[in-house]
């Protein structure tokens, strides 16, 4: 056997023989000086390869170490023979980089199977445990932040803010958040919630509604996405993909990355339909409990399907808002492009679209046991106050 | 007859002084996915082990004179310098990113810069200890590598170069780039010998003006062309100093081959739908580190150690602060 000895003190490669024990390998090799030298490497101390691949190095010993370089893989193959228990050799990546082709592509199915369920199941799972551990006051403090940001850039109406909170009051729905609401001047029909009680509401929207059970039914919506706990949900579900996606792509080319991304997307969005919908069938039970007649919530999506038929070119001006827990979607004016979009809509939309809201609201009004609701008689006059300084605009 | 050809084929092998790549594809997938494997099981954790075994593939699979290089690092040594930009880089990122959600609207401007400012002040630190870390644990016939910059100096050469590179609107950027890899050279060692590195400034930019030119002219088309430019113009600055002389790399790639390798690498990902991405990347590292060779004359074989021990107790625990990978 043909080998080479590096004694850790200069590069000069010695050749070098090399004694079977028991226990030790003993290598003669000639110094320097031309005089004949030993060393003996205990088995149990040669450092692991652990990814032995072609290596044909075997090391010994701390800093510096003492290297031998064997001629080939058959040399190694023999010494490995000779200490088939010994753990320098033992190394899972070793039964790994010797799969055939065959056991390669076994392992990529295997593998791509794993990351669908990680991916679609795994994630998903420990973002929702996280959110559901953010301390309610936190949540606060995060909502009130977002919203004193937004709030910047937009007019508040504080009479009719104050106007909507009484409405809310009266209402008394369930909730353990302090839920504060403000509307603000907007042409755009559409509301959202924020983490911890806040509530922004669009004047646009209160112009389009026209019962007081309508106005009920989308602060019902809005107080579910809040007790839900929604946003803080689909904020940790991103942020946890997004994570995993930097740490798992760490090596994984562009092109994976791409499709990982996508898929994330639509991923996400059908998470934010089932959100959605958990926030309509909620509220509408929140509007039951608290004897409200939930006709209001499918009353609701009904205008909103006569708006987007009917929907004009003007409104085609709106701001993107962000889609996580706001009301409608921001479908306007139809180019081609939203034709094909309104098609793939199931798969890509943020929203449920509002017939199929309609359909499972009925489904579920008509599983509920009471049928008959007195309301609140105060709700009306309050609700004409509101809706009389949305006419004077 | 069959002797003769395979000489002819294999004409690289007998030449000691340039370098091989000998590692399979079909290992290297097989190393990639089992890293895979584990990191999903793992969370991610597993990131650092996994860096660390393709490296130890990719060190111990490179040849030179006969022997092939050692990557001594370890993963827990990866995981810690791991942690210590996870959490640096999670903290800005989540700055960055949701800032609006936890820091109050008046102060997040300041936030923002801040974090800015501190991803400058960390990128100098972040090379320093990736050289220093790199260096330590490669080794080539039992002799170590090592970096002996400091700190300190480094600091000072890349913020007066920072700021050079903004008054100049980024035309000295390329000095910035030249003096960072000529101070990491000058102070790299391997044993006894040391490595120097002539490229300037003024040449860097003109080759970039160049290169930048043809670029556009030709839509694009010319980028691995000019991509080899640059690998040329680093890799035959740098050389080795042994005994006072100095022992230049030189590199026989070409554009137009590289050109091909990149076709065939990007045309597999596309059949194999990514699945062979490692094969890709490996073809193409492959291609480059083979066209390296250095100037006859360099010995190999009277190299002295001289680093200390990575190890030695007494550097370690504030050394190992700035020891850093990812």
């Amino acid at each position: 056997m043909k080998a080479f000895f590096n004694d850790g003190k200069t590069s000069k490669r010695r050749d070098c023989e090399i004694e079977f024990h028991a226990d030790k390998l003993k290598i003669r090799y000639i110094d320097e000086q031309q005089s004949p030298l030993t060393t003996l490497w205990e088995i149990s101390q040669i450092s692991r390869l652990e990814v032995r691949t072609s290596s044909t190095n075997l090391k010994y010993g701390e800093y510096p170490q003492e290297v031998l370089e064997l001629s080939s893989q058959k040399d190694l193959d023999y010494i490995i023979g000779k200490y088939p228990d010994a753990s320098f050799h033992k190394s899972t990546y070793n039964t790994f980089t010797t799969f055939g082709w065959k056991g390669l592509m076994a392992l990529v199915f295997t593998l791509v199977a794993l990351s669908m369920i990680f991916f679609f199941y795994g994630a998903p799972m420990l973002a929702e445990v996280f959110a559901r551990t953010i301390p309610e006051e936190y949540e606060t403090y995060i909502g009130r932040n977002v919203q004193q940001a937004y709030l910047q850039y937009l007019e508040v109406d504080s009479s009719r803010s104050q106007l909507v909170q009484d409405f809310y009051e009266l209402l008394d729905y369930e909730s353990n958040y302090n839920v504060q609401i403000v509307v603000v001047e907007s042409d755009i029909a559409n509301a959202f919630a924020l983490p911890g009680g806040f509530i922004v509401v669009y004047s646009g929207i209160l112009e389009i509604i026209e019962k007081e059970d309508e106005l009920a039914a989308l602060l019902a919506h809005e107080v579910s996405h809040i007790n839900g706990r929604h946003s803080l949900r689909m904020l940790s579900r991103n942020l946890s993909t997004y994570l995993l996606i930097s740490i798992l792509t760490g090596d994984v080319g562009g092109f994976s990355s791409v499709i990982i991304e996508n898929s994330h997307l639509i991923n996400n969005l059908s998470f934010s339909r089932t959100l959605e919908k958990e926030a309509d069938i909620s509220g509408m039970r929140l509007m039951i409990e608290a004897n409200i007649d939930p006709q209001g919530m499918v009353d609701l999506f009904k205008r909103f399907t006569h708006l987007q038929d009917s929907i004009s070119d003007s409104l085609a001006e709106r701001i993107d808002v962000d889609t996580t827990s706001s009301f409608i979607t921001d479908d306007s004016a139809k180019t081609f492009s939203q034709v094909l979009w309104e098609k793939a809509e199931p798969v890509f939309s943020t929203h449920p679209a509002p017939k199929n809201r309609i359909e499972y609201l009925e489904r579920e009004m008509l599983d509920s046991s009471i049928t008959n609701f007195n309301g609140k008689p105060s709700l009306k006059g309050l609700f004409e106050s509101i809706k009389s300084k949305t006419d004077r605009l | 007859m069959e002797q003769a050809t395979q000489a002819v084929k294999h004409y690289r092998s007998s030449d000691e002084h340039s370098v091989k790549f000998v590692g399979s594809y079909k290992q290297y997938l097989g190393l990639w996915l089992y890293n895979i494997l584990l990191t999903i099981v793992t969370l991610g954790i597993y990131n650092p082990w996994a860096k660390c075994a393709i490296r130890k593939f990719l060190w111990q699979e490179t040849e030179i004179a006969g022997s092939r290089f050692e990557w001594h690092g370890t993963g827990k040594e990866m995981f810690k310098g791991f942690i210590k930009a996870y959490l640096i880089l999670g903290g800005l990122l989540l700055v960055l990113n949701f800032g609006p959600l936890f820091i109050p609207p008046e102060m997040l401007v300041w936030a923002v810069l801040s974090a800015y400012l501190l991803i400058l002040l960390l990128v100098p630190l972040a090379i320093h200890g990736m050289a220093r870390y790199r260096f330590s644990r490669t080794s080539l016939r039992g002799i170590y590598l090592g970096y002996r910059g400091k700190l300190k100096e480094f600091y000072g050469l890349t913020t007066r170069d920072f700021l050079f590179t903004i008054i100049t609107f980024g035309i000295y950027g390329f000095w910035l780039e030249v003096n960072i890899r000529k101070y990491i050279l000058e102070h790299a060692r391997y044993g006894n010998v040391s490595a120097a590195y002539d490229g300037k400034g003024g040449q860097l930019l003109g080759l970039a003006f160049l290169q930048g030119l043809l670029v556009m002219i030709t839509l694009y088309l010319y980028t691995p062309w000019a991509i080899i430019e640059f690998f040329k113009f680093h890799v035959k600055n740098t050389s080795l100093v042994q005994n006072e002389r100095r022992y230049y790399f030189e590199t026989n790639a070409s554009g137009g081959k590289y050109f091909v390798v990149l076709l065939k690498a990007i045309g597999l990902i596309v059949i194999t739908l990514g699945i062979a991405t490692p094969i890709a990347q490996l073809m193409i590292h492959k291609y480059l580190v083979e066209t390296i060779s250095i100037a006859p004359g360099f010995s190999f074989d009277g190299i002295q150690q001289t680093e200390e021990s990575y190890k030695d107790a007494t550097g370690d625990d504030m050394g190992d602060i700035l020891d850093l990978d990812f």
